[in-house]
Order: structure tokens, then sequence, then C-alpha cells
């Protein structure tokens, strides 16, 4: 794509702007029941970065969450986990921040890419010689040749080379220096799923100005340092995500037999094969698309006013130019339903569980807020025929995940022993044929209302918690739905679970996975020597 | 470059009136205006932004909720601290007891464990039942939180609920008796979680594995497979949970007139402990820098180095707490940033009254990245011990922004988080005057106090280091760049 750049009408508007406010546009919608002022204030600037504001000054800090409309569900095949990676790649400084010398980095920063160019044309060279045409293999040994063996050190070394000029972790140090908060325990603040990457620090009210500072330079300037470490710190999240590996893949199986052609379904952290078909070429493509203002959202929840909030986002995110509106990867809608049951029964020994799945709808969708009723009415049900003192399970859940269209409906039930998994899943299969049968116990439905409504009250009494909330539903689909959602599931009836249960948890909708202790032998091994990962 | 300049003469011209978004491309940059870096096709952005170090922030106005109009103390002795807010439509009730290994006699071993298993799941069905139906009714779950020296149990509720919330938990405690039978079959288990996925403070198999090469020290997991006995349970609960030793918390939308009657009627003829806590008394031996190694094919790498530590006196703590944050922030770049080894490296203090018990520093990657882990973690705690290191720029204001302003505040965000946070150092401590006074604590450290701290707990000498995970294939394991090998650590493999 050619180069933009600031043009004489962007010019005229934005002196419009700095002189009146006009272009801004600031709806001040009602949430009902939060705490203190209660408002949402939305604001457009120009460029269409948007601003969600809560006003909560009981406590002198600011949450503050933005979202970017990109996951794993824009990922094209080969770079599964591309989109995690550019969530870390964000945050190893900009052109301003995280560097002692900018200029001396440039001639380095242009090697690199050149090199990695050239490492490029070299796997497509290589590409044949590469290919393994193999069933199984390790996926942590890749393929390489000698010239690409000199090209990948030769990366290393600019890299190490461009460290004498860095100032690591330089962004995360400064909100600390602050007063930092995150809602995280990985110490980069963000997250990345199916339809989005989000950042969010909470604040001093007297620092917040920070945010804006570096959020902005982080959406234009970033500049990413230290790639090939991080490939790594990437693919140890990713290995260690469930402990073992086999579980990762038990996983990511029941998740590809969800939609095994819709991008909603790959695995958010990726596949491990494809971290060694990284590169900085598409990831850049991926930040210059998505990493644009119209793009974005950011929710602050605090000690802030929207006119304050108004003032740093015109002085920060203001400046950056709009970028075009970025593909509808993700808006795909769901493939048909297989229009039979799918069964995945896994042959490495893992725990004892049955896992039964079913594609529901998305968040925006009228039936989806009745789903986290029947959720809770579904554990409930299963808890007490198969947990507690003396119940072959050992733990009971049934969720309705919320991110990613189509969604799912899981329960997921383990036990000690791989004989209790056939009663085991015929108990859950019966309590899901009781929702078709019309036996919803009333009580266990007030108290699922009940639940889910102090999970509301606790959301709307914390800042991060509903910032986080209203980006989210601004990603997926509207923040003006979060409140109505909420609300709906005091309006969730028997008579609406039941007709969800006929209409959804049906026999060609449905998935059911199982892992056992003692598998029966596998028909073919799929064992692989573990080798070096690089 | 032509076409550039022109552009900027332009706005400058524009500008001459009013807006700083003009004025702003006026300015000089490290960022030529159209500039572009290799393989981006959005040019950067040119600006005048402040670089964060030239931002002067006014002082944090925070506040914390005042702990002293907050506490109320009942006739059978139970205190609590009530931070009622109006409109909340929330409550959280916490409940801290003096209750873990750090009060537990030699006699005692597992018996802290036991009473808070038998909290959460009493083992008389009955009794097992009527708490599942009252946390049904409330629509509500327990949270548990265990250390050396508190337990917590918290839940939040709907503030129409509150005192059947507070009812329950002063019932669980109070309530709280020994099923001989339980305790006959009871039998203390591994101490750490099967299915390690992360880097954990709880149930990670390396501190436990740790906790038990260092020999002597006291307050590790007991074996596994031992027995607890009804007397040892009743001993302890004897001490710990009784009302002159418990203190709640309770912050949101309730009344504290109201609470304060709730409270008097739930304790009334409450028995008050009559024994002394009596909290263990460190036994330190100083240990020799060596490395375990421990068998277990179902994990990939995991690692715990540290050492015990005694009692640290007041004077010394905030400067070792600026100091391990700063090693803490250290180690993440060394081991994370700069070379992709782990995902997360965390320095653990001791968190007791007296500040003794284990320090430790938790971490762990793929297998090739396991020994390089070790000697890099190590290569840090060298560095921050060598006297003639001096702290780098903006490291020692960080700490302290870090803890001041990040943790302290958070701990006191809100008067849920802060009717807890009382509560837990009031039976810590005695009190909240230390939590008070840390901001002052923290402020006044120097650097010269860091690195006395760092000298006298941080030393490399003392680390013991475990390693967990399959050794057969770790041992194997060389990384491309740092090939440094799990053998050449002299490893000692333990059978744990």
């Amino acid at each position: 794509m050619k180069p933009r750049s600031v043009t004489l009408p962007a010019i005229v508007l934005a002196l419009l702007l700095a002189a009146g406010g006009a272009g801004f546009v600031e709806p001040r919608l009602s949430l009902p029941g939060v705490a203190a002022a209660a408002d949402v204030v939305e604001i457009a600037l120009a460029n269409g970065f948007r601003l969600l504001i809560v006003e909560d000054h009981r406590v002198p800090r600011v949450a503050a969450s933005i979202w970017y409309r990109v996951g794993s569900a824009a990922e094209a095949p080969t770079e599964h986990g591309m989109v995690h990676f550019l969530e870390h790649m964000v945050h190893q400084g900009t052109t301003s921040v995280g560097t002692t010398n900018f200029d001396a980095e440039k001639p380095l920063l242009r090697d690199i890419y050149e090199t990695e160019q050239r490492l490029l044309k070299q796997v497509a060279a290589d590409r044949k010689r590469l290919r393994e045409r193999n069933v199984f293999y390790d996926e942590l040994a890749w393929p390489t040749t000698p010239e690409i063996d000199v090209l990948r050190k030769r990366l290393y070394e600019l890299e190490d080379k461009d460290s004498q000029y860095r100032e690591f972790w330089a962004e995360y140090n400064w909100y600390h220096r602050y007063g930092f908060r995150g809602r995280h325990t990985d110490p980069v603040p963000a997250t990345t799923s199916k339809e989005q990457i989000e950042i969010d620090i909470d604040l001093p009210a007297e620092a917040i100005e920070l945010f804006f500072r570096l959020e902005a330079d982080r959406m234009v300037n970033a500049v990413f340092r230290g790639w090939e470490a991080q490939r790594f710190t990437l693919l140890e999240q990713r290995l260690n995500r469930q402990g073992r590996r086999a579980t990762r893949f038990d996983y990511e199986a029941l998740e590809s037999l969800t939609g095994p052609a819709h991008p909603a379904n790959h695995p958010s952290g990726g596949h491990i094969r494809d971290f060694v078909s990284f590169n900085r070429e598409r990831m850049l493509r991926i930040y210059d698309t998505y990493f644009v203002p119209n793009n974005a959202t950011l929710a602050l929840v605090g000690d802030i006013t929207p006119a304050q909030a108004r003032s740093l986002a015109e002085r920060y995110f203001g400046r950056i130019s709009r970028g075009d509106e970025p593909p509808p990867r993700m808006d795909l809608e769901s493939e048909p339903p297989p229009g039979g049951s799918i069964r995945l029964d896994w042959v490495e020994p893992l725990s004892s569980r049955v896992l039964v799945r079913y594609r529901i709808p998305a968040v925006g969708h009228p039936d989806r807020p009745a789903f986290d009723v029947m959720a809770l009415v579904l554990k409930e049900t299963l808890k007490k025929q198969l947990g507690g003192v003396g119940g072959v399970a050992t733990s009971v859940d049934v969720s309705a995940q919320r991110r990613g269209s189509p969604a799912a409906l899981t329960l997921d039930v383990s036990s000690r022993r791989d004989e209790d998994l056939s009663r085991i899943e015929t108990v859950m299969l019966t309590a899901v044929d009781d929702l078709r049968q019309k036996r919803v116990d009333a009580a266990a439905l007030a108290r699922a209302r009940k639940t889910l409504r102090l999970q509301w009250k606790e959301i709307r009494a914390d800042r991060g918690s509903l910032a986080f909330e209203l980006g989210s539903f601004e990603v997926m689909d509207s923040w003006t739905t979060l409140a109505p959602y909420m609300a709906a599931h005091e309006r969730a009836s028997a008579e609406d679970l039941q007709r969800l249960a006929a209409q959804y948890l049906v026999a060609g909708n449905q998935i059911i996975g199982t892992t056992r202790r003692n598998p029966q032998p596998a028909a073919s091994e799929r064992k692989a020597t573990r080798a070096s990962s690089d | 470059v032509r076409r550039a300049t022109s552009r900027r003469l332009i706005v400058c011209f524009g500008a001459g009136a009013v807006t700083a978004v003009i004025l702003a491309a006026c300015q000089s940059s490290a960022t030529g205006v159209g500039e572009t870096l290799p393989g981006r096709s959005r040019p950067l952005l040119a600006n005048d932004w402040p670089h964060p170090r030239d931002y002067k922030f006014a002082a944090s106005k925070f506040v914390p909720p005042d702990p002293r109009s907050a506490l109320i103390a009942t006739k059978s002795g139970l205190r609590a601290y009530v931070i009622p807010t109006a409109g909340e439509s929330v409550v959280r009730i916490t409940a801290a007891v003096p209750l873990g290994r750090f009060y537990e006699q030699a006699d005692e071993a597992g018996a802290s464990a036991f009473i808070t298993h038998a909290l959460m799941q009493p083992t008389a069905k009955r009794s097992a039942e009527e708490q599942t139906a009252r946390l049904e009714a409330l629509a509500t779950r327990l949270e548990l939180e265990e250390s050396l020296d508190v337990a917590t149990v918290t839940l939040d509720v709907l503030a129409e609920d509150w005192h059947d919330g507070v009812a329950l938990l002063i019932d669980m405690l109070r309530r709280f008796s020994v099923d001989d039978a339980a305790a006959m079959a009871y039998k203390t288990g591994s101490g750490y979680a099967r299915e390690t996925a992360r880097v954990e403070l709880v149930g990670f198999r390396p501190t436990i594995e740790l906790e038990r090469v260092l020999g002597n020290y006291s307050l590790a997991a007991p074996k596994p497979g031992m027995g607890v006995s009804a007397a040892a349970v009743r001993s302890l609960s004897a001490r710990s949970l009784r009302p002159n030793r418990i203190v709640l918390g309770i912050g949101g939308g309730v009344q504290r007139t109201a609470v304060e009657t709730v409270l008097d009627d739930l304790t009334r003829g409450w028995e008050p402990a009559t024994e002394p806590l009596r909290p263990t008394n460190l036994d330190v031996t100083r240990s020799s820098a060596a490395v375990y190694a421990v068998d277990d094919p179902s994990v990939e790498g995991w690692i715990a180095m540290g050492h015990v530590v005694g009692a640290v006196p007041d004077a010394e703590r905030a400067p070792l707490a600026v100091a391990a944050d700063i090693l803490n922030t250290r180690l993440n770049i060394a081991a994370r940033e700069i070379r992709g080894l782990a995902n997360r490296t965390i320095l653990v203090l001791p968190d007791t009254a007296t500040g003794a018990g284990l320090l430790q520093i938790l971490t762990g990657g793929r297998f090739e990245a396991v020994a390089p882990l070790v000697k890099f973690s190590l290569d840090e705690v060298t560095k921050i011990h060598d006297a003639a290191q001096p702290l780098g720029d903006g490291e020692l204001e960080r700490g302290k922004g870090a803890i001041v302003l990040g943790q302290w505040q958070t701990a006191l965000d809100g008067v849920r988080e802060a009717s807890a946070t009382y509560a837990v150092e009031t039976v810590r401590y005695g009190g909240i005057d230390r939590l008070m006074k840390w901001p002052a604590s923290v402020q006044q450290v120097t650097a010269e106090q860091v690195k006395a701290a760092a000298l006298k707990y941080l030393d490399p000498a003392d680390m013991v280091t475990v390693v967990v995970g399959p050794l057969e294939q770790i041992r194997r394991a060389r990384h491309p760049r740092w090939p440094i090998t799990l053998d050449g650590l002299n490893p000692r493999l333990t059978t744990h």
C-alpha cells in the first residue's frame, strides 16, 4: 500500500476540531444501575476513534481499556497465532519510548528487515526441501536448510546489536512508576482473543495522561524490537497454557471440530508449526491495517470527566490519521452445521473427562443472553447428579462462551475413573434432554438469574470490569447492548430455555469429546522425538 | 523530503492562530514528517509529546477509607471493619483467621490444611448439604486464600443478602467441629497441583520441593500421606477459630449499626480463645547454593530458587520490598524480553508478620530453556547483590511507585478491597499502623538502603535451586543460542 500522508483537507479539519470540537458526537446514554454518575458518554473523534466514558469519582483512579477489533479470526492459514504475537510486539517500544537513540537504531532496523526479506526469499526457494510430506511429526523440530540457518543467525546477531539501544519494558516500567494496576497476571497487560486485542491499565487519575501518551504512540509508532526473542516467549506461553501438550491438542481438536472451516475456531494462541512461518512483513501489514483509530475503542471508567477525556484524546489520538476500513475477515456467518453428531475420543493419556459442546449464537443475537441462564441451570443439575459427597465427578462446569461468533455452550465433567465416563456422558445428555422435554426446575432458574444479577452488579461496582465489558461488547456488537443483554437474563423463562434447547442442543449441532487416563492404544503412534525448537 | 517540508510550512502558516494540533507539527521530533519504517505502509506520526520522564504529575489524592472509624468489636471479642457505601448493591464479606503452618506445633503438621479443607467442604454430609443450600440461596461461592499465617474466606453477595452472608460465614467458623472419622481418614496430599500450566504462587511443585530440600525449614509443606490427629485439629482450631482471633471485613451496601447488632447476635456466647496462638520461631540456617532436580515427565521445566530468611527488622522491610521489585523486573527482562526463555518470572518475599519464611524466584520454560534460565536468573541475583553495581536510572523511583501507587492503592481501592485488607492486616500484624505508614516508609528508601538489603537478603551463594521436569529430555536439550546444560549445573537428583 502506498504511504498515506497528511492532506490539506485534513489540516483544515484539524483546525476546526481544535477550535470548536466540531465533528464530535456525544450521546449520553444511561447504563441502568451503575453507581454514582451512571451515564456512559460516547465520543467519536473525526478520525473514527471512539471513547466510552463512565464517571465514577469515588476513588481518584481511572480504569482505561483500549480495544482493537482484530483477533485470531483475522488470521490466514500458516499465520495462526500472529495476532497474539502482534500483541506482544506492540509492547516493545516506539520511536521515542524504549530507545536510547532511535536514529542509531534506524540502520539496524533496516538491516533486520532486509535480512528477513532475504530469509523469506530463501524459504520460498527452498520450499520443496522444507516440505515434510508427513502425517506424524515433531511440531517443534522446524525444518530448515543451511542457507536459512545462516540468515536466522544473522537476524539474531542484528537484534542483539539493536539491544544496546533498547530500554527494555519501557512502557510497562513507566506505567508502574506512576501506579499501574492490571487485570492480567502476565507481564504484558493485554489479551488477544478471537475478535480483539485489548490493553488495560488502571492508573491514579493524576497520571492518566500517561495512558493517552503511550497508547497513541503504540497505535502508530510501534517499533518491533526483539522480534526473535518474543517468538520464543510466545511459544512458551502456547506450550504451557494447558501444561501438558496432549491437553492442548485435545482442546484444539475440540475447537476445530466446533467449526472446521470457520476462523472463530482457530486457537487464538496459534498453531505451533506456524510459529516458524511468522514474519515481520506480514505482521506489519496486520498492524497497519488494524491499529488505526477507526478500528479502536477506548473505555474509561473512574475519576475523569468526558471533557477531560475528550481533551486528552484530541491531543494524542486525534492526531493519528484515519485508516482504511479494515476488511470484514472476522464477520463471517457460521458455516452450516454438519448434520450429525461429532465424537472425539482422545487416545493419549489424560485425565478422565467428558465434554459436550453445542454451537450457540453470538452476542448481538436475541437468543444469546438466555444461554448464560441455561448454562447455570445445567451446571446445577449436573452438580447435583454427579458432584458433591459421594459423587463420581471431581469437577463440573458448564459455560456459555461470550467471545467469538459462533459461540459455544460447553458441558465439562471430570472424574477420577475412566469407568465412570460412560455414565457421566449419559447423565449429561439426559440433562440436556430434560431441558428439551420441558423439565426446568423453577428454583434452579431463579437461582441462575440471581447469580447473573450478582455478577452484573459486581461488574458495575468495579472500574476495570466495567471498562472491560463496555469495550468487549463494543467489539462484539455495540456497547449499548451490554445493559440490555444483562437485563435479558432476568426475563429468560423456562419456556425460553426449552425453546432454545430444542432448537440448538440437538444431535446435528453436538460435539462430544472424551479423554481417558488409560485410553485404548492408538492405531498409530503419534510420537516424535522432541528436538530443538529453533 | 521537499514535499514534507512544504507541507510543514503550510501547516505552520495555518496554525498561526491557536491550535496545539498545528504547533506540534512545527516542533522538532525524533521522527520526520512522512517518515516510514521498513515494511510499514503508514507513515510514522511526528509529534511533540513529552517523553514519559518529562511529565510532572500532581501527587495522588488517594485516601483509603478510614479504618479507625470502621472498626467495631462485639462483646465476644470479634472485630470487624465495616465500611458502608450508600447505593452500593454488592457487599464483600471477608473472614481473616490466624491459621496456617506458621501456627502449627510439632505434633500439628497438616492440621491447618485439614481445617481449611473441612471449612470449605464440611465432612459431615448434612453440614455439607446445608452449606451448599445456603450458598445457592445467596447465588455465590466461597473463596479461600491460604498463606503461612492467615487464611481468608470471602464471599460477595447482593446487598439485600448481607445478613445471610455474614451469618453463613460466622456459622462456618463457629460451628466447626472435628469429625473423628474424617480426621482418621485424612492424609496430607502432595502439596502441589498435578498439572502445572504456568508459574503459580499456589500449588507450584518446585516451591514445595524447594521447601523440602531445605532440610530444616520448619514451615515446609508436610510430607504426603501423613495423618492428622483429631486432637491436633481441635487444639489448633481452639486457638484460631475463636471470636477474639478472627477479624471480619465487610464493605459495600450495608449499614454499620445494623451490622453491629447482627454481629453481636451471631457471636453471643461464642467462647474466646484462652490459649496463645504460639507462632513458629523459625530457626534459620544459612543454605549453600546447590541445584536439585526432580524427575516429572508430566510437565515442561519448572524452577524455584531461594532460601529461608529469618525475621526482617522493620527498618529493612521497605528497602527489601523495593530491592525485590527491582530484581523482579530485571529477572523478567533477562529471561523473557532479551532471551525469550520464559513467559514469566516471579520473585516472592515471605508475607508473614516478621517477614520470615521462604524468599524465592519462580520461573520455568521448555526443556532447552531450563538450564539457561537458572544461569541467567542467578546472574541477575549476583548483579543486584554486587555492591559495586549501582541501581540503574529510574529503577528506584519505578520500584517505589509500583509499591505505593500501584500495590498499596490497589489493596485499599474501594470499600470491598479495603475492608478485606484491613482484616488481613489486623490478623497478621495486630493492627493497621504498619499498613498506613507503608507509603511513607517506602518513599524514604534510598538507593544505598536498597543495595544494603540486596547484600543481606539476595545473596546468590544462599540460593538453592530446584528443577522439576522430564530430566532426560531436559538433559538432552540444547538451546541454540545459550547451550548451557543441566548437567553443567551439577544437579543433585532427589526422589521426592
